[in-house]
């Protein structure tokens, strides 16, 4: 119900309708003689309030540009745009509502059948049935602006539904000490009884006491207007609330959904006029609408006279109550009452005309025909038993009751009330309570005793006629579940699937009932011999945007230390997993030229650090990687690959000695995370290990200062001899630059002499600044990953994961040297002596491709018009004048000199392989 | 070598944040902090929910089997698993039994000790306060945070945002441990969230009014 005081004014159709406070809109529509609201999804035929408790598809409509929301539940205000969906050019004439005509030519599952046929027709035809079918067109520009979030709550008891059943669970559970959740889907707690005046006599002030006392309860939470749309494992129940969804974990869950009621089907059951009970009863209490003329109300039990006499009161003329019963179920007053009979059809086009009543069982000649505007039904409910399903709950037929419910609960579930089968107003109490009971205790789940009900299950006929509806949402009528049964879709399951009964808006809520039935009919079984439909998730038709989330921020982003510098200093950036890295500043060809000629800086801090600290780490090292360091001097450093079980590269990077019980290691940028979970996982397996191992990646950022003039810009911010007698190639050395403690380790990825430097992070900025302050004389400049990538290929050095794959081991990576199988036990090494004496399929090679084009990757590797391989990496070269790169060929073709042919563009061209590097391959520069 | 431009000063994650937020940026003892922000937002004893911003202090990662040792010369008694206690001039929080992360200064004993690396700079620390700083949390956080279940000084490592985080229950606010490269995306995550319960981001004068800063550790973890 709407907050706001005064009326309200909105448009439906662009026409000016007005609510009263608080009501809804299909309440304003209703008492303004709106009567038609939307058109029916296949044969479009007009279509009035039918449940208005927002369960059917037939008040539908647009708001706002947002789509099928249900108006009977939506409270109207000011100046809403509402508009009727599946109509065209208008809802009052309907171009296809010839299909109505049609229909012969449109039995179920037609679409199956036909348009495919000619072929070529097939997209005119698919291009026509896209633009007819889906139900509402979404506004893309209001889409955009509405917050959908996720929350997530817990609680020890939640209790899914606010009605009788659901109030007692939740106060009973809360006064055994627990905290509770109640869900509840409309405004106001209280479930039907709240709109059912008769059910509530002689207890108006228990039922407002009772819900003051949950109100006021501090242990209880109330989610008011929170839909219930899906359990899950481990009582996770998922809840929509407006465009929220909460992620609600519940110790213990109470489900009190209570039940649907309902529809008869007969020919016209569709028409406008044709309503429920409970809708009936809803518009007249809590929209204060009233249904003027005559009313004929179908009953076989008291809820029928109830209703009845709601609307004599509300001055509606009452002409008949039609029961099934041979003896009146409930005080008819001075009502008219037709024992024995039921409604046989309706007569009417835009609205009901007249009902025609006959006897229940028998031939359809005695009938009578009765004047009337509205025909309201009241017989009976089925269990709303679908969150009970997805939880595990085995439901069974309940034959005297004519429903499904529970026997068997899940772990931590109980049910109450009319979920049970149980439409007795203290019945429903006391099960409630005892729920809530349960629930405190902990201890829900369990079978549950099916008594018998002591009344007869209700008898209906069968319909006779075409237009009977089973299923509103899709069209689908008792003739077609026929039909499909016969073709051979006997199933319940796959009868729902070709006829798509159940899978529209209600999800079965409508119609689940009498397609069981339907279906049961058919196949000459029972319905528990025909059982019922997987419930699935969710329950209740929840939009898109609420499942999504809206979850931009959650899109991590990882930025360096040094991140908005490179911002300042214009760098272009490149998503590297969740990493922001600049590509470059601008111009990488200057930037790799600079590196060759001069002195480059590049922030490398992505790279992860791990610091391992005990006398075992030696040790350690020797079993996670496959080359030896236990002779590995302090100061020094030495590359290595990480290998799994399998001899399979997870990872490469280097490995410090910086103390004789102290080492630093790398790995690169998306395996940090992996390495220290890996070697974490293998230190488990030896506890007795004197080994501490730390991941400082974020501690510490990292920089590599490359290039011929890289020592003197090092030297004149560092304290110590940075010549190469002390600090020769492949030294790890504790430094202070920049007045920073530093580890700085000489090697070169690029190519060039070259000094990583590892500093505390919240100083990198400070010690990047003064690099390149002090290089500023040298023609220092930052260089980005491109530039890094062009330098990296001329030496032909690799990246792990971009070169290498989940089937790479160090002997086809071209890294047989890495792999010492003379060492004692080591991981992977069964596999990698296997792969040692085994013929290689492929092996990753350098290759040179005269010209400068340059193949995209993975660019394929062609043998006799055969793939065989693919390109890895690729760049323009400067000092080797050609495209060089990496790429898997097969081991017969991956020797120097061989020729490759690589599809580039559509076109073949030729490649010849060159083991060594392109530049510098006897490592001069880097060792200088 | 020649003497460094500058004297080295220490920048949490969050610095250029500030200042394009319009905060007063100050060096206090060697750190660049957001001293105070634009808009004065209410304490959270009058209601107000804060986000601070705290990275700039010391971070010290304990591993290895002397962390109780190590845990009861800082706190006075040995910690339980996830859960803190406040030490001389700081926080510690007990992740494992052969590991704890000190926030704060641990003192010159324990920086010297082989089973302690320094990792300031490695962690970074949001501080949100006020009355609704559990319902901003459930909107981005699955852990549950009942006081039952994460009761004051407890610890509990999870994605906050879907960003790992080390989320610290005290009595009057909680922190939040994050990498500093993701620091960022988190605080602008609790910010957008905080946003329907009013959270306003405040400069670190406002610290006080939230945690007892220096010595004699922090309120709420006793």
């Amino acid at each position: 119900m709407s907050s706001q005081e005064g009326p309200c004014t909105f448009t439906f159709d662009g026409r000016s309708i007005t609510a009263r406070p608080g009501q809804t809109i299909a309440g304003a529509l209703h008492q303004d003689g709106v009567h038609v609201v939307s058109r029916s999804f296949k044969y479009h035929r007009p279509r009035g309030l039918f449940c208005a408790t927002g369960r059917c598809p037939n008040c539908l409509c647009t708001v706002d540009g947002y789509p099928n929301v249900r108006t009977c539940v939506t409270p109207a205000s000011q100046g809403m745009a509402v508009r009727s969906q599946n109509a065209w050019p208008g809802l009052k004439w309907d171009v296809l509502s010839i299909f109505d005509r049609l229909h012969r030519f449109m039995p179920v599952g037609f679409y199956y059948r036909v348009m495919h046929k000619p072929r070529f027709l097939w997209p005119v035809f698919e291009a026509i049935v896209r633009r007819i079918a889906g139900l509402g067109r979404v506004d893309r520009q209001s889409g955009g602006s509405r917050r959908y979030d996720r929350q997530t709550l817990h609680s020890d008891v939640v209790v899914i539904g606010g009605g009788w059943a659901g109030m007692h669970a939740a106060i009973a559970a809360s006064r055994g000490g627990r905290d509770v959740t109640l869900v509840d889907d409309r405004e106001n707690l209280g479930g039907h009884v709240l709109f059912d005046p008769g059910a509530r006599v002689d207890r108006e002030t228990e039922f407002e006491s009772t819900v003051q006392a949950v109100l006021d309860d501090p242990r209880i939470r109330v989610l008011h207007r929170a839909t219930a749309f899906g359990c899950y494992e481990d009582r996770l129940v998922a809840v929509q609330t407006g465009d929220r969804m909460i992620r609600l974990r519940a110790g213990q869950v109470v489900v009190a959904t209570g039940g649907w009621e309902q529809p008869l089907v007969f020919p016209g059951n569709d028409r406008p006029g044709v309503m429920l009970a409970g809708g009936v009863q809803k518009m007249l209490w809590q929209d204060g609408c009233l249904f003027p003329g005559d009313a004929v109300v179908v009953t076989d039990n008291q809820n029928g006279y109830r209703v009845a006499h709601s609307l004599a009161a509300c001055g509606t003329r009452v002409v008949a109550i039609v029961d099934h019963n041979a003896t009146p179920a409930g005080d008819p007053g001075d009502l008219p009452v037709w024992t024995g009979q039921t409604i046989h059809s309706v007569r009417g086009h835009r609205h009901v005309t007249s009902a025609v009543i006959g006897p229940l069982e028998g031939a359809s000649s005695a009938t009578e025909s009765i004047s009337c505007r509205w025909v309201v039904q009241a017989v009976g409910f089925t269990t709303a038993s679908g969150l009970l399903a997805q939880a595990g709950c085995r439901l069974v037929y309940d034959e005297s009751r004519d429903l499904f419910r529970a026997d068997q609960l899940a772990d931590g579930f109980r049910a109450a009330g009319s979920v049970n089968g149980t439409f007795d107003i203290d019945a429903c109490a006391r099960e409630g309570r005892l729920a809530g009971e349960v629930a405190a205790a902990g201890e829900g789940g369990g079978t549950v005793d099916l008594i018998p009900a002591e009344t007869s299950p209700p008898v209906r006929r069968p319909p006779d006629g075409k237009k009977a509806f089973v299923c509103l949402c899709e069209d689908v009528t008792d003739k077609d579940l026929f039909d499909a049964v016969a073709e051979g879709f006997a199933n319940i399951e796959t009868l729902k699937r070709y006829s798509t009964v159940c899978m529209g808006p209600c999800q079965g809520k409508m119609c689940q009932s009498s397609s069981i039935a339907a279906c049961a009919r058919a196949n000459g079984v029972t319905i528990s011999e025909t059982g019922r439909t997987t419930a699935r998730p969710p329950e209740q038709p929840v939009p898109l945007g609420v499942l999504a989330g809206r979850a931009p921020h959650r899109h991590l982003i990882r930025r360096s230390a040094l991140h908005d510098w490179h911002v300042e200093a214009g760098a272009v950036f490149l998503d590297s997993g969740a990493w922001k890295r600049p590509e470059s500043y601008g111009d990488p060809a200057a930037e790799y030229q600079v590196v060759r000629e001069g002195v480059g800086l590049i922030d490398v801090s992505t790279l992860g650090k791990l610091e391992l600290r005990g006398r075992d780490v030696a040790e350690f090292l020797e079993f996670v990687y496959p080359n030896r360091f236990a002779k590995l001097k302090v100061g020094r450093v030495r590359y290595g690959v990480v290998c799994d079980e399998a001899g399979i590269i997870l990872d490469d990077g280097t490995i410090a000695r910086l103390e004789e019980d102290r080492w630093f290691l790398t790995t690169t940028t998306g395996n940090a995370d992996g390495v220290d979970s890996w070697f974490r996982w293998w230190l488990a397996t030896r506890p007795g290990w004197d080994i501490r191992l730390t991941n400082v990646s974020g501690a510490t950022a990292a920089m590599n200062l490359a290039g011929p003039r890289s020592r003197q810009v090092l030297a004149a911010v560092c304290d110590g001899d940075l010549s190469t007698e002390a600090v020769p190639y492949l030294a790890a050395s504790q430094l202070t630059v920049a007045g920073v403690p530093a580890t700085v380790l000489r090697i070169g990825f690029v190519g060039e002499l070259g000094y990583e430097i590892h500093v505390p992070s919240q100083l990198a900025e400070h010690v990047w600044c003064e690099l390149m302050a002090a290089g500023a004389a040298s023609g220092i400049r930052p260089f980005g990953i491109e530039a890094q990538r062009r330098l990296r290929l001329d030496k032909q050095h690799l990246l792990a994961g971009q070169d290498t794959d989940a089937l790479s081991n160090p002997f086809d990576a071209g890294l047989p040297w890495i792999v010492k199988l003379d060492k004692p036990d080591f991981v992977g090494r069964s596999a990698l002596q296997r792969a040692e004496g085994r013929e290689p399929g492929q092996q990753l090679v350098g290759f040179r491709l005269e010209g400068d084009r340059v193949p995209p990757e993975p660019s394929l590797v062609l043998v006799d018009g055969r793939l065989e391989g693919r390109v890895t990496s690729a760049r323009y070269s400067p000092v080797a004048g050609a495209t060089v790169g990496l790429a898997w060929v097969p081991a017969e073709l991956a020797s120097n000199g061989q020729q490759i042919t690589i599809q580039l563009d559509g076109q073949l061209v030729n490649a010849v392989v060159q083991r060594e590097p392109f530049y510098d391959p006897e490592g001069a520069r880097l060792k200088s | 070598m020649t003497s460094p431009k500058s004297a080295p000063t220490a920048r949490g994650p969050l610095v250029a944040w500030h200042r394009r937020a319009g905060g007063r940026i100050e060096t206090v003892e060697g750190w660049e902090i957001c001293v105070s922000h634009p808009v004065q937002p209410d304490a959270p004893r009058s209601g107000g929910n804060l986000l601070l911003d705290w990275s700039h202090r010391s971070v010290t990662e304990l591993g290895g089997p002397r962390v109780s040792e190590l845990v009861s010369g800082l706190v006075g008694a040995d910690v339980a698993v996830r859960r803190m206690a406040a030490a001389r001039s700081g926080i510690v929080c007990r992740l494992t039994p052969a590991r704890a992360i000190v926030f704060g200064d641990p003192g010159s004993g324990v920086l010297g000790d082989p089973a302690a690396v320094d990792v300031t700079g490695g962690w970074s620390t949001i501080v949100l306060a006020g009355p609704d700083a559990i319902n901003v949390l459930s909107l981005l956080s699955s852990a549950d945070l009942r006081t039952r279940a994460m009761p004051v000084a407890a610890v509990r490592q999870g994605p906050v945002a879907g960003i790992n985080t080390l989320l610290c229950h005290f009595a009057g606010h909680w922190e939040l441990h994050a990498c500093p490269d993701s620091i960022v995306s988190l605080w602008e995550a609790v910010l957008d969230e905080g946003q329907a319960y009013g959270l306003q981001v405040a400069g670190a004068e406002r610290l006080g009014e939230v945690v007892t800063v220096g010595g004699g550790g922090e309120e709420g973890t006793t």
